[in-house]
């Protein structure tokens, strides 16, 4: 009896020791929470928007993870998680703090995103808009689509909270517009300047007067309003509505440049119906000594090629309101019927950009300049 | 000997020999699983399924914190089997990835490359549409406009097979259905266009038509 005794007494601790050594307590429930902040921060991408709090949090979840081999690695009798707890519940905390932060983060960063997205859409549509009414070319209506496709890009990215990505587009959008908007603020500042439009309006009543002195009949072309109005001595008689010039808004320079001439013309001759190719025409006497001195200037400057010529053949004629001609002003059939009977070989045309700084062009301009500043700030 | 030291001895003996069984570390466990895990990555895992990669990330981890504990135990009390089912877990787990991976990695690219092809089509019906359009003075700066529209869209497109070719085959789907989107808007526009165009025709000839009958 006594021997059993003994040999239970020295089996014991060993027995003891063995089942310590090969059984694992678990770890301390906390750690599973812990595992899926861990996970959280990863889907939520805390490695791109908070990369030095995501790799302490990294550090800190390491060391704790150490601790906790340090202490599974020991007798189970001689484990103690207690200090490791006050520990775990610090980086829980950590990184619960850290989750909330990025998500604010990556919120605010969606408005401020979205908000320039709105902008650059708004952009987008006041150039599409201008492009329609001013032709500046294929070329910015190119740059246009390119910059509408990238911020389409943009919208796309910010749905699957991609902003690196949407940032990038957005840029790229940003970029394009301002190619797009640089071509066709030139031609909008001419019908913005008051000095250009005080110009264009000494003419026209010049014009007005010199047709009531004269009792005589006058043609305006207002080109911003898009109409040509008849005077009888002073009085308006008549207003029509025209098309012009492909790059009609421009002032005529040069041959094939498809623009229409401002200055004040005389008609010099009338062609009947049969004798022109767009139903009956006025020819003015296109260019005048202002045109050329105008024309050698910008050849002297290398504004346009030492081989340009000036050109000539602008007319008043029919084939309908909404034509684009090569820089003639087109009537509708019926409208240039009554128009060619009552005016003469003689008969003065001004023709101006605008008579008013509140034209079409002028607000667009404005338009656009709001929203660049807008997207500046 | 005493019978006390004998069965001292024996207690001794026996558990010296069941310790010893379990005391190696499981090194080529730890290679294969490692090796697995790295190939998943080298196949875009992190890329195509990334919460998956990251699971089986943490796998790993635990499997080696396993190892850890084990090697820091008493040699005598060193036991692996564990860590061992733990890393053919993870060696099983990134296996699967790998190949999940490379599934998930080809549907991305035909994904990319129908995209392309549906974007290749609104390009090409935008600009069988403008061939359509009446040319004439009425309707030169819309052409011209339409035109420009379809030099950007083609002048895009370039970027779509770029990305393909880099394996960015969310970009490219992204970059494709924009332009999709945009050549469909074209093509819309241009239709607006004919139609108005037809209907101002019809207004003309109908309005010359009762003039004759006054």
């Amino acid at each position: 009896m006594r021997f059993l005794n003994y040999g239970r007494a020295i089996a014991l601790p060993f027995i003891i020791l063995f089942f310590s050594a090969c059984n694992s307590s678990p770890p301390p429930p906390e750690i599973k929470l812990l595992k899926d902040i861990d996970f959280e921060l990863h889907k939520i991408d805390a490695v791109k928007y908070a990369p030095d709090e995501y790799n302490k949090f990294k550090v800190n979840l390491r060391v704790l993870k150490d601790k906790i081999v340090q202490e599974e690695s020991k007798f189970s009798i001689f484990r103690n998680y207690e200090s490791i707890q006050k520990n775990i519940r610090d980086i829980i905390a950590d990184g619960k703090k850290l989750l909330i932060d990025i998500n604010e983060d990556k919120s605010k960063r969606k408005e401020i995103i979205s908000d320039k997205i709105k902008k650059l859409e708004d952009k987008a549509r006041i150039i599409n808009e201008l492009t329609l009414k001013v032709n500046v070319g294929a070329s910015t209506r190119k740059l246009l689509t390119k910059g509408d496709i990238a911020i389409r890009e943009a919208k796309a990215s910010i749905d699957i909270e991609r902003y690196d990505s949407t940032m990038e587009k957005v840029e790229s959008a940003t970029a394009l517009l301002n190619e797009a908007e640089k071509l066709v603020i030139p031609t909008l500042k001419r019908y913005s300047q008051n000095d250009i439009i005080n110009k264009w309006r000494k003419s026209v009543r010049d014009a007005i007067e010199e047709s009531k002195r004269k009792k005589m009949a006058a043609i305006v072309v207002d080109k911003a309003e898009r109409t040509l109005t008849l005077y009888k001595t002073g009085k308006i008689l008549q207003v029509f509505n025209i098309g012009f010039g492909r790059y009609g808004y421009r002032d005529k320079l040069f041959s094939g440049d498809d623009a229409t001439p401002e200055g004040r013309y005389k008609i010099i001759k009338k062609s009947g119906k049969g004798e022109s190719k767009y139903y009956k025409a006025l020819l003015l006497d296109y260019p005048n000594q202002e045109d050329r001195k105008e024309f050698l200037k910008a050849k002297k400057r290398g504004l346009i090629s030492k081989n340009a010529r000036i050109g000539g053949l602008i007319e008043i004629h029919g084939g309908g309101e909404d034509s684009t001609t090569n820089g003639c002003i087109a009537l509708e059939n019926s409208h240039m019927d009554e128009l060619f009977d009552k005016v003469a070989i003689g008969t003065p045309v001004t023709i101006v950009g605008a008579t008013s700084i509140e034209n079409e062009l002028y607000f667009g301009l404005k338009e656009l300049e709001g929203n660049s500043n807008l997207i500046k700030r | 000997m005493s019978k006390v030291a004998r069965l001292f001895l024996g207690c001794l003996l026996i558990a010296v020999v069941f310790m010893a069984g379990c005391a190696k570390p499981p090194t080529e466990d730890i290679d294969a699983a490692n090796i697995a895990v790295e190939s998943a990555k080298s196949a875009g895992a992190e890329k195509y399924l990334s919460d998956d990669a990251k699971k089986v990330s943490d796998e790993l981890s635990s499997a080696m914190d396993e190892v850890k504990v084990q090697d820091g135990k008493f040699p005598l009390f060193r036991k692996y089997d564990k860590a061992k089912e733990l890393l053919a877990s993870v060696k099983g787990s990134a296996e699967k990835l790998k190949i999940d991976t490379a599934a998930k990695k080809e549907e991305a690219k035909k994904n990319a490359i129908a995209s392309m092809e549906a974007a290749t089509g609104a390009i090409a019906n935008a600009k069988a549409m403008l061939e359509k359009a009446p040319k004439g003075k009425e309707t030169m700066s819309d052409i011209e406009a339409m035109t420009g529209d379809i030099k950007g869209l083609e002048d895009s497109f370039p970027d779509v097979q770029k990305s393909i070719d880099g394996e960015d085959y969310d970009g490219a789907v992204s970059k494709a259905k924009s332009i999709k989107e945009r050549a469909d808007a074209v093509s819309n526009d241009v239709q607006q266009a004919i139609e108005k165009v037809e209907a101002a025709k019809k207004a003309k000839k109908e309005a010359k038509k009762k003039k004759r009958k006054k």
